[in-house]
């Protein structure tokens, strides 16, 4: 006898669907699973087998054979216990095999019966087309995103009752839409470094990657922390994909849904070039670069990063999404990051002012080498960061709160939208002119610039669209100012110019 | 190669003075130690054979390892090999040794050398840190075109930041008229260090003298670099220190320079400056502070007609924004909280300053060049 259960499994980020095609039939006992599980799918057979008697049924003495189709798609992972455990159910009768085709079930099963939490629960609920799915009751915050009936179980014996009509199936938990950040790190908690504030907003408002070159304590952590603060709450479908991914990951916790606040990732310096662009043997983990996918990468001590980690962020920066190929798969992850790093001006890191630092002259290329010119190049914004001084240490908090500037940004956010459709960073080459037309004396400056060989031919288009931000933060019109363009010049400097 | 082909008298004296100075760890004072009491041929034998080897003051270990390495060595070779790469060599008896090395307290006895002969007009050295600000570098650049217009040759070391930019500054003026540039460097000529250098190491052979103690083939080593400093102090009529740390190698050349009763100028520079801690000292022990290149000329007598060019002065906000950054280099933020101008304004005066030369950018910070 045959039954067929709907489930899914996930890889990347994208959920696919998985028929369990359980067939019981005579024959020498056994289970087999066959349909390219891998290890810990393969270990369903045990903890099925032991769920089922903890819940009070006999494990059927015959031939017992597992399909997992489409045969040819890896599957990873324990989601497919419950589906496994109430395709038998069906298969010896216990259960009515004509209700199963209205349910997907997705799950893992602990020995005594319990349902347990899946990672990638959302998207695997994407991947099946059932009217309804039933889920552990764990995930059931994120499975309230799903546009289907989510039933959120705790046992198998919980399920059996609800198929066999002893008990009404669970309702699902109630979201309060949540309008308020849960985390919102106040501007204000940082004094002086007025141009870095500056230069934090212009990185909010345009999207522009932002590196940061100063001294240990110059709070070059503490300013990138307040970068998510200043961009926009996500919109619904914004976090919705963002909740995709990091539920994908495993990353998701009850505290987090629903998601209004933008991501901030700060990985490790140790991180490897996988764990920060995603892949790995057989899950397809998303990396870091997609789990801050719509909010901040921070990359601290930037120069510590192996260079192929680093260099494995060109492209995904440049096309804001990360193509995975592997042997047996392809995954494809989004990946719109605001980039921020932040480093020392050399190895003794204290001060880089021009002729005070103590390190070799080699000591001191070496580390500048750690980090490519084209990546560099990526960032739009690049400032010197100093440790502040005693006065503006102690000193009342000044200067505008988070949401203050996060109101601003708001506002210049939308007047770009509203102008070409995207923000300044992703502005085309083809389209400055129109964007930000130059005026002659700016013109004139640009050009002692470039023959000055101080900007780049793409630097020269980089500072413009930086400019367009600034204007567009002041609130000015469709100008663009010659000030506005040098202070964006200004923003963009060279950290490692000093010395020979 | 056994002592009986050494006698042959195919092989001039001047090869085994090559192959002794190609010995690991062999200085000036032990080779001169090592052929006191007869010639670099018969020091040579000495440790060929098994008998006892002039008394040089090193350990037992140091002399078994002059051994082990002249045994693999073939001191015919090695001189041909040197010969094939186009560098010249010189002893204090022929007449390509510069004159002012012949009276010197501690001769080199051999020089190795690439481009002309160092002549008899006068010199001056210009040392200082490799580690240099923009203003030391400026410094460095105008004295040696100012010297180098003059007819006064540049001496230098050929390293980073001071040295390049005086060597640089010498060859930016006009062929015909300008002294020739000289160039001492700690390693042997054919191994180019440092290697940013490459191009000016080439010019100064090309135009001027390149000069070394160390057999070709031996890499940059430490303690090179002090024996080098003795050269350019014996080859200089004055020598200035442009920009030094409180502890730097420039330092060195001084006190060889003083042991030479050679004049030694300093440049001041700021106090706030980690740069000029060394030539303030220098100045306040009681170095002549060079102020003008008209100062170098007066410690060497040399008379020289021209002016130095007369720069622009810039005017209204620039002129606000550049007394506000005055002359120690300033972050963007420091400046923008000295003026009463918005950033923008700033950035603006900056960049046109930038551009016309008035002021620099070192990294993220902005510094006045002049």
């Amino acid at each position: 006898m045959l039954a067929i259960v709907r489930s899914a499994t996930v890889n990347g980020v994208r959920g696919h669907p998985v028929d369990v095609e359980v067939h019981v039939g005579s024959g020498l006992p056994g289970f087999t699973i066959v349909g390219l599980p891998d290890a810990s799918c393969r270990e369903a057979r045990d903890r099925v087998r032991a769920a089922l008697m903890s819940s009070g049924h006999d494990w059927p003495q015959r031939r017992i054979t597992v399909n997992l189709a489409p045969s040819d798609l890896k599957k990873t992972g324990p989601s497919l216990d419950l589906a496994i455990a109430v395709g038998i159910l069906g298969a010896i009768d216990t259960i009515d095999r004509s209700l199963l085709d209205e349910f997907g079930f997705l799950g893992e099963l602990g020995l005594d019966g319990t349902v347990r939490p899946i990672r990638g629960a959302l998207p695997m609920g994407d991947a099946i087309k059932t009217p309804s799915v039933v889920a552990p009751h764990d995930n059931g915050l994120e499975m309230t995103l799903l546009d289907r009936s989510v039933f959120p179980v705790t046992t198998l014996a919980e399920v059996i009752d609800c198929l066999s009509g002893k008990q009404a199936w669970p309702d699902p938990p109630e979201v309060m839409p949540s309008t308020v950040r849960r985390i919102r790190p106040e501007l204000q908690d940082i004094r002086g470094q007025k141009l870095a504030k500056l230069a934090l907003a212009i990185s909010a408002a345009g999207g522009h990657h932002l590196l940061m070159v100063g001294p240990p304590g110059a709070g070059k952590t503490m300013l990138a922390r307040r970068l998510p603060a200043l961009l926009p709450d996500l919109t619904e479908s914004e976090a919705l994909e963002v909740t995709r991914i990091h539920s994908a990951a495993g990353e998701l916790t009850a505290a987090k849904v629903p998601l209004i606040d933008p991501p901030f990732r700060a990985p490790h310096h140790s991180a490897s070039a996988v764990s920060l662009i995603g892949g790995g043997a057989a899950s397809m983990r998303p990396g870091e670069i997609s789990l801050a996918h719509r909010g901040v990468l921070f990359l601290d001590e930037l120069g510590e990063f192996t260079p192929s980690a680093l260099d494995g962020l060109r492209q995904p920066l440049e096309e804001r999404v990360v193509r995975v190929t592997r042997a047996h798969s392809t995954a494809k992850y989004p990946a719109s990051v605001q980039l921020v790093a932040s480093m020392n001006p050399c190895p003794c890191g204290e001060s880089g002012a021009p002729g005070a630092c103590r390190c070799s002259d080699a000591a001191r290329a070496r580390y500048h080498r750690r980090v490519s010119g084209p990546l560099l190049d990526r960032f739009d914004l690049r400032i010197g960061v100093q440790r502040p001084i005693a006065s503006e240490l102690f000193a009342e908090p000044f200067g505008e709160t988070s949401a203050e500037v996060a109101e601003r940004v708001a506002e210049a956010r939308s007047r770009a939208i509203a102008r070409s459709g995207h923000i300044n960073a992703m502005i085309k080459p083809l389209d400055l002119d129109s964007i930000v037309p130059l005026t002659d004396s700016a013109r004139s400056i640009l050009e002692t610039a470039l023959s000055q060989g101080r900007l780049s031919a793409r630097g020269v288009g980089r500072v413009r669209c930086v400019s367009r931000t600034i204007a567009d933060l002041e609130g000015g019109g469709d100008e663009v100012t010659v000030e506005q363009l040098c202070l964006a010049m200004s923003l963009r400097v060279d950290p490692f110019g000093f010395g020979q | 190669m056994n002592a009986a082909e050494l006698n042959s008298g195919e092989v001039p004296d001047e090869a085994f003075l090559l192959a002794l100075l190609t010995l690991p760890g062999m200085g000036p004072k032990r080779l001169a130690a090592l052929c006191e009491e007869g010639t670099p041929r018969s020091a040579w034998t000495a440790l060929l054979g098994s008998g006892a080897v002039p008394e040089v003051g090193v350990s037992s270990d140091q002399v078994t390892k002059w051994r082990a390495a002249a045994r693999a060595l073939s001191v015919e070779d090695e001189w041909k090999r040197a010969q094939g790469l186009g560098i010249w060599v010189s002893t204090s008896g022929d007449s390509k040794f510069p004159k002012r090395l012949r009276a010197d307290i501690e001769p080199p006895s051999m020089l190795f050398g690439l481009g002309i002969e160092a002549g008899d007009q006068p010199t001056v050295g210009i040392v200082g840190t490799r580690n240099c600000t923009s203003y030391g570098k400026r410094c460095a650049f105008e004295f040696g075109a100012a010297l180098a217009e003059a007819g006064v040759s540049v001496v230098s070391g050929l390293a980073l930041g001071i040295d390049a930019a005086a060597h640089q500054g010498a060859l930016s003026v006009g062929l015909k008229s300008s002294a020739p540039p000289i160039g001492v460097v700690g390693s042997g000529l054919d191994v180019i260090y440092p290697r940013r250098n490459t191009k000016l190491w080439a010019d100064v052979a090309e135009r001027g003298t390149l000069l070394s103690e160390t057999a070709p083939g031996i890499g940059p080593q430490k303690w090179r670099f002090p024996a080098r400093n003795r050269i350019i102090a014996g080859l200089s009529d004055a020598v200035i220190v442009i920009e030094s740390h409180g502890a730097g190698g420039s330092l060195s050349t001084v006190d060889e320079a003083q042991a030479r009763d050679i004049p030694v100028g300093a440049v001041p520079g700021a106090i706030t400056s980690n740069a000029s801690v060394g030539t303030n000292q220098l100045i306040a022990d009681g170095a002549v502070p060079v102020l003008s290149v008209e100062d170098i000329f007066e410690m060497i007598h040399h008379h020289r007609p021209k002016q130095l060019d007369q720069t622009a002065t810039p005017e209204d906000l620039a002129s606000v924004v550049l007394d506000a950054l005055g002359w120690n280099p300033q972050l963007f933020d420091e400046l923008c909280t000295r003026v009463s101008l918005s950033p923008s304004q700033v950035a603006m005066e900056v960049e046109r300053l930038v551009g016309d030369g008035l002021v620099g950018r070192a990294g993220p910070w902005i510094e006045r060049l002049r």
